[in-house]
This record gives structure tokens, sequence and C-alpha cells, in this order.
């Protein structure tokens, strides 16, 4: 399915109409830009020139997208992961889905309460984020157990679990909750610490994410700062890498990298909001390139003006990594998942 | 089981500041309300700016009858992110994240960019530097949060039986609205 050697000519000739009319899209939106800002009568200091700021080099673009875009159904969908068999679970609205690879689904994992986030332990249990609290499925897929609430305030968006431990990053409570295996909270983090040479974690909003790195450590976004700090799995503080700016390397808008992925070879995958771009950067958090932009994603041709304060905190992405390397990255707005692959060379 | 959390209030400053600072807008957008209901008796409605309909297109500062538009930014403080890398106050990539004037957005220096606590900023609008053109609003809507916004201010507007501004809005954001609420604010949902 994968393989894309063998396109025929219609497929070919699909792809280059398709790319035409996205063409077309850019230019006129530019047009249409420019039309209204020059009618205004101010000069060019007074145009904010958004067609520049989605402008990605295209040499720095390191992926395709597959003929293959996933349908979640979902009113709200929040979240997304790959598991070790390539089931891709998705946590929206009250529930949590299952799809294969083709995007046909599998099952629906039902608890009470709005799905926040999901993870999938290597013994196939699994940990869904239920705003306030964790629940647990088994491997057969059943409720096992729900644990305590971490207070009403909580909004636990984002999962990660080893052999022994589950951590939790939660939102509400800007601060990162390591539960054992069992549900009992063993510590917290996230508050700055002068003995640690921590300047704290701020999250502005519910977007705050953390993985599991191959390097043994925890990665959390830290949004306010528009940046990602390690950390040991006991919390303690290591250093941080990213920074903020519009420049492709750095991390623009609100709240960013609003989510975070783990690639086979140690990289990561970020996603940001607002102008909506995928990138994969080393494990030393050195950028190497671009996934995706919002042609790419197709989820709009320019960055969207925000009317509400809604508007402008939702309509995010989301990132997890199968095995293979694939990028899977699950638009909200539109609650459909895109996938990448690294981009074949001939050297 | 789930510990007992300790007492903690991490941005207690910064809320002090958010809540005291809407608080203080509202109060100055109602004295103006006020003022403009005494001089405007004869009218009951007035010209506004509906902001989820802008599409700031600058036109507010070139197309108001008066030598300097009636029409000004404001800032949504219950919005607004304070964050550091203000897209709203800074060049989308500014030589800097300071004050300087070469990295700042608005072409006449009308924010005021001042510090708050790490890493917080507080964005305020002088008013009589600003023209309306709505350059940091549309950087603030991409990027931000989407708190600064334009208003027609009502103790600058002469409330136009044609309002110059509505006439050429391509948008329709141009609204008549009661003389005695004659703000469309923007606010939390
Ligand atoms: S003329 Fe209309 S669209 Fe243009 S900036 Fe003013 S209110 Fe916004
Ligand atoms: S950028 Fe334009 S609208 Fe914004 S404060 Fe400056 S003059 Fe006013
Ligand atoms: S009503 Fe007149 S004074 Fe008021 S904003 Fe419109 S053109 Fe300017």
């Amino acid at each position: 399915m994968r393989n894309m050697t063998g396109a025929t000519k219609s497929e070919v000739l699909i792809g280059l109409v398709i790319a035409g009319a996205i063409g077309v899209g850019v230019w006129s939106l530019v047009l249409i830009e420019h039309k209204d800002q020059a009618s205004s009568g101010l000069g060019a200091a007074y145009q904010y020139d958004v067609s520049s700021l989605a402008y990605i080099d295209p040499d720095l673009i390191l992926y395709d997208a597959l003929p293959l875009v996933i349908e979640t159904g979902y009113l709200n969908a929040r979240s997304v992961c790959v598991d070790h068999r390539g089931q891709v679970f998705v946590a929206g609205d009250q529930t949590v889905r299952v799809f294969k690879q083709d995007g046909n689904l599998i099952r629906t994992l039902m608890s009470p309460g709005p799905s926040y986030c999901v993870t999938v332990a290597p013994d196939d249990r699994v940990f869904v984020g239920k705003k306030d609290h964790v629940d647990v499925f088994g491997p057969d897929y059943k409720l096992e157990t729900a644990w305590p609430s971490l207070g009403q305030d909580a909004v636990i968006t984002s999962l990660a679990v080893t052999g022994t431990q589950v951590f939790a990053a939660d939102a509400g409570h800007r601060e990162v909750v390591v539960y054992d295996l069992t549900g009992q909270v063993v510590t917290r983090f996230g508050q700055a610490s002068d003995d640690q040479g921590f300047d704290g974690i701020i999250v502005p909003s519910a977007y705050f994410d953390l993985v599991l790195s191959q390097d043994g450590l925890l990665r959390v976004v830290n949004p306010g700062r528009l940046r990602v700090d390690a950390f040991t799995p006991e919390g303690q503080y290591e250093f941080p890498w990213g920074k903020p700016g519009n420049d492709i390397a750095g991390f623009c808008g609100c709240c960013n990298p609003c989510a975070l992925a783990v690639l086979p070879d140690g990289g990561f995958v970020t996603a940001e909001k607002g102008l909506m771009r995928v990138k994969v950067y080393n494990s030393d958090g050195g950028f190497e390139g671009v996934v995706a932009g919002p042609v790419e994603l197709q989820v709009r041709i320019e960055p969207k003006i925000c009317r509400t304060p809604d508007e402008c905190r939702a309509n995010a992405l989301d990132v997890a990594v199968d095995q293979a390397g694939d990028i899977y990255v699950l638009d909200t707005e539109h609650a459909q998942i895109r996938v990448f692959s690294k981009r074949k060379t001939n050297d | 089981m789930t510990q007992d959390k300790p007492d903690k209030e991490p941005m207690g400053r910064r809320k002090f500041l958010k809540e005291g600072m809407w608080g203080a807008c509202l109060a100055g957008l109602g004295a103006t309300a006020g003022l403009t209901a005494r001089h405007e008796s004869h009218a009951n409605l007035v010209w506004q700016i509906d902001p989820q309909v802008c599409i700031q297109c600058g036109k507010c500062a070139t197309h108001c009858v008066l030598d300097e538009s009636a029409v000004k930014c404001v800032q949504s403080y219950a919005i607004c992110g304070y964050c550091d890398l203000c897209y709203g106050y800074l060049k989308p990539e500014p030589p800097a994240l300071d004050t300087g004037a070469e990295n700042e957005l608005c072409p006449t220096g009308a924010i005021i960019r001042t510090f708050v606590e790490d890493p917080y900023f507080d964005y305020t609008i002088d008013e009589s530097l600003c023209i309306g053109c709505a350059k940091c609003v549309k950087a603030c809507a991409i990027n931000g949060n989407g708190s600064l916004y334009l208003q027609v201010r009502h103790d600058r507007c002469v409330n136009c039986n044609e309002c110059s501004i509505a006439a050429a809005c391509p948008s329709g954001a141009f609204k008549r609205v009661s003389a005695a609420q004659p703000y469309l604010l923007k606010e939390m949902e």
C-alpha cells in the first residue's frame, strides 16, 4: 500500500490536478489579501504579510503524504497514538476509537466522560485520559478500572507509560503527575526550582504534551516558553531544547509545540497550531526538516485568522509515529488523520 | 490514591493583574459609554465594529471622516496570554525579543510592553498613537489568542449618519448598536 513506485498515469494526473488546484487557491487568496490591503490606502509598513509566514522552502520537506486519510468521525477529536501492532487509537468525544492502518474502524472503547488522550502499554493495556482521571482498559479492551480524580481543575492532555509507571500531563495544574501501575500518585513535578535551575512549566491553555524518549528521559512540552524540557522519570530537570521564533526551526504562536512524538531513530516530531507545521528534530533537539506545512496538511492554505478565544485555542494538531517511522497527523478541526512517510532519496 | 495538592496559586499576580486590568478596561469603556449617552441623547444608535466579523483590511485607518480615525485598537486583558513572544507586538522575525523599535510590529509604536513577572508581559495601547490600522490585530488573531481588536471609540466618533468606514468596510463588520451599550467587547466564552 505504501509503495508509490507503481503509481499509474491516472494517479499522477490526479496528483497534478490537485497540486494545480492548491496552487490556484494559494494564488487567489494572496490576491484577495493584497487587493483588500492595497485598497485601504495604507503603505507597505502597515501590511501584515500572511503569505510569507506560511511559506515553507520545498527543499526542507522530507516527507510525502500517503494516499490515505483516516476519518475518525468525531465531533471533537483530541489525540492519536499508534500501538506496536500499528493500530491507530484516537481519543475524542466520550470514547476511544481504534482503527486499522487502512483506516477501517475495529473497535470503540467506552467509559464515562470526555476522552482527552490515550496511550497503549507494551502489554496492550490502554490508558485513557478522561479530563480529570485515568481509565485503564485491559488487553481485551474491557474497562478494568478508573483511577481517582486529580481534582476538578485537572485536564489530562497527554499520557506515557513504561513497564512500571504512567506519566500524565495535567494542563489544569500545570504539572506532570507520575503514577505507579496501580494508580497511586508517586510524585509530581513541573514547578520552578532554584535547586534544579528550572524556571517552571508554563501552560496557558490545554496544550501540554509529553513523551518518553529512547534515552529514558521524559520530554515535556513547556508551551508557555515555546520549548521542550527533558526530565528524568523521577522529575529531575535535565535540559531544554527548542526556541521561540517564526523561523522554520523555531516554535511560534501560542502554546507550541502543541504535540510531540518520538521517532524510531530517537528523534522527535513536533506539531504547531496557528501557523500549522509538523517538523522533525534529531535526538539532541536539532532541527532536521519539515513533515508538512499547511499545504501538505490541506487544512488551509494560509494561517487562519481566528475570531473567538475558543477558535484561537482550537484547531490544533496531534502527532504519533508507528514502528516504521510513518507519522500520523491528527487534524482536530476536521477530525481526520493524514499519514506521512519519509521521502525516498536516490542517494 | 491521589495525594493532597499543596495550596498554591502559581499565577496569582498575573491573575490579579489580568482581572484588575480587565476591570479597568471595562470601567474605562463604561465611562466613555456614559459620556456618549449624554452627548448623543439625540441618537439611540451608534456605530460599532463586530470584532468577530472584521477582517483587518486597514480601511478603518483611512476612511474615517475625522483627521484621526475614531477607530482604535483595544486589548482584552481577559483573553491576552501575556506572552513574551507577542505577535501583536513583535515583528514576525524580530532581531531580538525586546522593546527595541526595530523589533516592534506597530508602525506607530502604539503598543506598550511592560514586564509583569517571568515569563509574562502586559501589552497596552497608547490610543494617542494608534491609527486603527489593524496590523497588530491580524497578527494576534493569526498567531495568538485574538485579544487585540478594533473598536470605534465613542469619545472620538461623531456618529455620522452614514459612517464612511462602514460604507467601505469589505466584511460588513460595522453595525448600529444601542448607544447605551456602544461597545462589542471580546470576552472569554
Ligand atoms: S473596514 Fe471593516 S474589515 Fe476593515 S479593518 Fe475596519 S472593521 Fe475591519
Ligand atoms: S498596529 Fe495599527 S491598530 Fe495596532 S496599535 Fe499600532 S496603529 Fe493601532
Ligand atoms: S461614524 Fe464617522 S466618525 Fe465615527 S467611525 Fe464612522 S466615519 Fe468615523
